[in-house]
This record gives structure tokens, C-alpha cells and sequence, in this order.
């Protein structure tokens, strides 16, 4: 009766203490929401900062050659020395990587950027219509390969090896006439181009070398290179600054060496990273496979008269290289798409191009300026999976020669479906 | 069955109202405490949040204009690479002024990046050099945009900037900056490397 009368007037202790802690917890869940506010706002904060630290990273890794990207963990330089980056280089797909920098806040707040880079592959063969000579490069030889092939579709030789001289580094690219005393090689370990005169006991001449360092470029990584029918012009394609290098040697009025001793590639809209080049036998007409927008592009060249507007192209077309000529602004792809293209060939005057990706042979006819005609043949499985790398064309007898990632020789015969593997050594 | 007595069935007592009174009162006031700071914290977090948006545009921004940069006129020595040639654009040195590509204009664009030291703000502006320019002698140049600057940020603490030796990153040309803003007690500092064309 007595604990009915005390309740009737007032709490009691324990329902006391029960209000008070559930007052308590109150205030302490309305205080650790201001809490958890400012937490996230400073975490938020700090993955701003790790983005745009992500960022920083992948634009100097984006500089750094894919072979030489170190892959880990570090730290970034003061004030910023709370801040962690690790760097993953990931198979994605054929030759491609993925490329991954994660960087970690002092809370823990991540920022992750992923980008996808290519391995380099070169253009690194090379064919004589004339003699049926094929001159190779294949993967960690430093010696060039030859072969000299059989008007048929056997697949036989009639003679092969290696080149006498090595080259003391390992070529990649190469350009010219094998037999003819105008071979060009480039050489991957330091990245010269050096001239090959067989007729000079098969010896290597002086390397050229490129001005790129100090000149805010990349140092240059040349994927293809090509030459005009006399050896006055070299082009060379350079998968690190996305251009074109010139080399000019016995052109009158023109002194010898790199031309203009600067690269040439077009702004709007600009070149990608190029994967080969091609040109006609006398240098003025220019294709460049350009594997990062996988499409090709057409470079106009008259060192004479740089001015002076390719015939049936209006100015709109065309964008003007400076000293050089013009490029052309469009990105010519087949209708139905094209892969990232690893090689391209042009016929003697340049009417026919020819491109490879992945997956299929192109053949592009301009059959009045703006105007193509496009042709694709599927690859074989075999060709493929072996990746191609180059390509040349024996424009007498109307076979691409294709070099595979792994060093295989391939021969087709243009609009049949016949391929044969090349017996190599 | 419980019968209550008159006494038991009374009005609050005035000591008992008073203390009831007083109690609300102390909840009341806990409780306008919590909501003050509560809305203090709020428009502080949205004050500090708008200007650290404002400085991560700001900083994008100035990215991307870098990464079209051909040439950089102010600072007048820009082969003067590293953190020992730190440049203070506005409050220590003059504008920032560099030539940069201008995809689908005519003609190549010349922007200038600056802190105003009074106002503590980062403002760009778009401009047309004389013959005689000098980054330190506003006569030598004029805005093309009059109507206003355009300010980028606000709460700037700090704008700092240098170009790093090509031989760093094989050969290519980098530049490096840093923005801090300041609200409060609150500060933040985003720092990036950008790789330009030419400087």
C-alpha cells in the first residue's frame, strides 16, 4: 500500500536513473552525429586531395615508357606525406595492360584511377618486290633476320638466316629496300635509328640520334618507320610523343639529318598514340595507323612548298604541318569500325592502303580525294592469337607479308583467303 | 481497490512546479544548445564545402588549361626548374601568365592565373599582350573578358607553383602547383603535377 502511495506521487530512483541515461544516450547519439559530420567532411576533403594526387601519378606514369613502370607502393613528398600510392600493371586483354594507381588518405579515404596502356610492338619488317627478300626483326635477337621467299604460296624459302652483323641492341622498326643498300633499323635499347649497308660488308653505320630530352618530350619509342623508294625521307612513328620524326639525307636544298630537328604531328584533331606509318615511293603522301583512336591518318608532305594545298582537298579538310605540308583532319576507319591497327603498307603510289588489327586485313582504295573504297578480310585464328606487329607488301606479286608479336612470318595472297606461315629459322 | 484520499489527489505544490519548471527549462535550454550548434556546424560545413569545391574546380581547371600549354611567359625564366624556384603568382610575384592551344578558336589563347592578396581570392582571366609585355607591369597587357575577373576560388591561402626539369620524366615537361584555402580552422591543400606541351 505504501509503494502504491509513493509512485502515485513521484518517480522512483531506478525510473529515475532509466530517464536520465536514456536523456544521456540522447545527447551523446546528437553528439556523435556532429561528429560523424565533421569526420566525413574531412574525409571527404582528404579524397579530393587523393584524387588529384591519383591523378598526378597516373599523368607521370602516362610519361614513363609501359616497360619502365614500376610497379608498388610509395609515399608522396611533404606536405603530402600522409598520403599512400600503389601502382598496378594488370594483364587486361591481347597486349594491353590495365594500369591502376590507388592512393590512400591519412583516413584512409581512397581515390582509384584505372587506364588501360598498350605493350609496344614495332613494325619490324621489311620486303623487296624486286628480289623477294624479307628482312625481320624477331623478338630478343639483336641480329635482323632474312628470308628470301618463294613466288609461291608453299610457304618455303629459298634461303634464310640471320644478318652477319649484330646490331648491339635490339631493332625494332625497320624501313627500306633489303639488297639495295637502304636499310634503316631502329634500335629499341637506345632508341638511335642506324643505317644497315649491306654493301659495306654488312656493317652498321653512325646511329641518329634524337634531341627529345630537355625539349619537353618523352624520349621517343619508335613503333614503325618508312622510307621513300630513293632513301631521302624517313618517316618515324613515335609511340611516346604521338608524331612523326623526319630524317632527310640527300634531298637538294635540304641539309641532312633530323628535319626541322622536331617532331610533326597535328593538333586538331590530334594524333594518337601511332602504332606504324607508311609512305609512297616518293615520300609525299604519308599514312600513320594510329592505335589509340583506331583509325589512320593521312599526312601530306612537300618540304619544296609547304603552302601549297594537296589538289581536291579544301581548306577545311586540312590542317597545315607546319614546314611540312598538311594533315589530313579526318580519321579514316572502315564503315563498319576498325580494331587498334598494329601495321600499315602503302602500294608504290600510294593509291592502295593496307592496315591490320587484331582481327582483320583492310584495304582502303581513294578513289577520288575524300572518297574511299574499303575492303576487310578476316584474319586466321592462328594469326590472330599470334598478334600482328608489321606488316610489308610485295606489290608485284600482291602478298602481304605479316610479323606476329612472337617473331612468325605470315603470307597472304591480297583478296583470297590463303595464308601460310613462312618457314623461318 | 485503492481510494484516494483528498490529499493524495492535489495540485502540483509550488516548490514542485518551480523544480519541474526549472528542469524544463535546463532541457529546453540543452536543447536549443544542441540545435544552435547543430545549425553553426551545418552552415560552417557548407561554407567550408562550397570553398573546397570552388578550389577543386579551380585546380581542375587549371589542369586542364596546363595540359595545353605551349609556352609560359610569366615566370620570365621558366628553365629554372624545382622547388627552389617556387612562384608565388599575385601575392610574391606577378600573374602566371602562359600561351596556351585553343582547339576550335583561330588563334592561340593567353590566360593569366593570379591571387588577389586582399581579397584571398584566385581569379584567371584571359588576356592580349603588347610588344612591350611585361608579367609585372599591368599596362603591358589587357583583358579581354572586361566584365569581370573570374574568380575561382575564394579563402586562398596559398598558390604556389614551379616547372620540374624535363630529364625528371624522360624528357617531358611537367609543372607543378599547389592550392590551399583556408575556412577557419579548416584547411585544405591540393597539390598536382601536370604535363604540359612546351613551357
Amino acid at each position: 500500500m505504501r509503494s502504491v502511495r509513493n509512485r502515485i506521487l513521484g518517480l522512483s530512483m531506478t525510473e529515475l536513473i532509466i530517464a536520465f541515461v536514456l536523456i544521456l544516450l540522447l545527447l551523446l547519439y546528437t553528439i556523435s552525429s556532429f561528429v560523424s559530420s565533421h569526420r566525413y567532411l574531412v574525409r571527404g576533403k582528404e579524397y579530393s586531395t587523393a584524387l588529384f594526387l591519383a591523378q598526378t601519378q597516373m599523368e607521370i606514369l602516362h610519361a614513363t615508357p609501359i616497360s619502365d613502370v614500376k610497379t608498388g607502393r610509395g609515399n608522396f613528398e611533404s606536405p603530402f606525406e600522409g598520403y599512400v600510392y600503389e601502382v598496378e600493371l594488370n594483364d587486361w586483354e591481347g597486349d594491353l595492360k590495365q594500369l591502376n594507381v590507388n592512393v590512400v588518405s591519412p583516413r584512409g579515404a581512397i581515390a582509384r584511377i584505372k587506364t588501360l596502356r598498350q605493350l609496344q610492338s614495332f613494325q619490324g619488317v621489311v620486303a623487296d618486290p624486286a628480289t623477294n627478300r624479307l628482312v625481320y626483326a624477331t623478338p630478343g635477337s639483336d641480329h635482323l633476320h632474312y628470308v628470301d621467299d618463294k613466288p609461291n604460296m608453299t610457304g618455303g624459302n629459298l634461303g634464310s638466316g640471320r644478318m652477319p652483323t649484330a646490331l648491339g641492341g635490339l631493332p625494332g622498326a625497320l624501313a627500306g629496300d633489303p639488297g639495295w643498300n637502304f636499310l634503316w633499323a631502329v634500335n629499341t635499347t637506345d632508341n638511335t635509328i642506324v643505317p644497315y649497308r649491306e654493301e659495306e660488308a654488312n656493317s652498321w653505320g653512325a646511329p641518329v640520334a634524337f634531341p627529345a630530352v630537355g625539349q619537353g618530350l618523352a624520349s621517343p619509342r619508335f613503333a614503325g618507320m618508312a622510307m621513300d623508294r630513293m632513301g631521302n625521307v624517313v618517316y618515324l612513328a613515335d609511340w611516346s610523343n604521338r608524331g612523326l620524326w623526319i630524317h632527310l639525307d640527300g634531298l637538294p636544298g635540304l641539309p641532312a639529318g633530323l628535319f626541322k630537328n622536331q617532331i610533326h604531328a597535328p593538333v586538331q584533331p590530334p594524333l594518337g598514340i601511332p602504332s606504324g606509318v607508311a609512305t609512297d615511293d616518293t615520300g609525299t603522301l604519308v599514312v600513320v595507323a594510329d592505335t589509340e583512336n583506331q583509325c589512320l591518318r593521312k599526312l601530306f608532305v612537300n618540304l619544296a612548298d609547304p603552302t601549297q594545298t594537296p589538289p581536291g582537298y579544301s581548306a577545311e579538310e586540312l590542317e597545315a604541318a607546319p614546314n611540312v605540308g598538311y594533315w589530313l583532319k579526318e580519321r579514316l576507319r572502315h564503315p563498319k569500325g576498325m580494331g587498334a591497327p598494329q601495321g600499315v603498307v602503302l602500294n608504290t603510289s600510294g593509291w592502295a592502303v593496307y592496315a591490320v588489327d587484331r582481327a582483320y586485313l583492310y584495304r582502303m582504295i581513294e578513289e577520288e580525294p575524300g572518297s574511299y573504297d574499303w575492303k576487310r578480310w578476316e584474319l586466321p585464328e592462328a594469326v590472330a592469337e599470334a598478334g600482328p606487329s608489321g606488316m610489308a607488301y610485295d606489290e608485284f606479286d600482291n602478298v602481304i607479308y605479316l610479323l606476329t608479336k612472337s617473331g612468325s612470318l605470315w603470307k597472304h595472297k591480297v583478296a583470297t583467303p590463303e595464308w601460310v606461315e613462312v618457314t623461318t629459322p | 481497490m485503492i481510494v484516494r484520499s483528498f490529499s493524495e489527489r492535489r495540485a502540483l505544490t509550488l516548490p514542485e512546479v518551480l523544480i519541474a519548471g526549472a528542469l524544463m527549462l535546463l532541457v529546453l535550454g540543452v536543447a536549443a544548445e544542441l540545435t544552435t550548434m547543430a545549425y553553426r556546424t551545418f552552415v560552417r560545413a557548407s561554407e567550408t564545402t562550397k570553398v573546397f569545391q570552388e578550389q577543386t574546380n579551380a585546380a581542375d581547371l587549371l589542369i586542364r588549361e596546363l595540359r595545353l600549354c605551349k609556352q609560359i611567359l610569366g615566370p620570365e625564366e621558366p628553365q629554372n626548374y624545382g622547388k627552389d624556384y617556387n612562384y608565388y603568382p599575385g601575392t610574391q610575384d606577378p600573374p602566371l601568365f602562359f600561351v596556351r592551344y585553343a582547339p576550335g578558336l583561330p588563334a592561340d589563347q593567353v590566360v593569366s592565373y593570379r591571387v588577389d592578396p586582399e581579397k584571398r581570392v584566385l581569379i584567371r582571366e584571359s588576356v592580349e599582350l603588347t610588344a612591350q609585355f611585361d608579367p609585372a607591369n599591368s599596362a603591358t597587357y589587357r583583358l579581354l573578358d572586361t566584365r569581370s575577373p573570374k574568380v575561382l576560388a575564394t579563402q586562398v591561402e596559398e598558390f604556389v607553383f614551379h616547372t620540374v626539369s624535363p630529364d625528371e620524366h624522360y624528357g617531358a615537361f611537367f609543372v607543378e602547383f599547389q592550392l590551399a584555402v583556408k575556412v577557419g580552422e579548416a584547411t585544405s591543400r591540393i597539390g598536382s603535377a601536370v604535363r604540359v606541351r612546351s613551357i
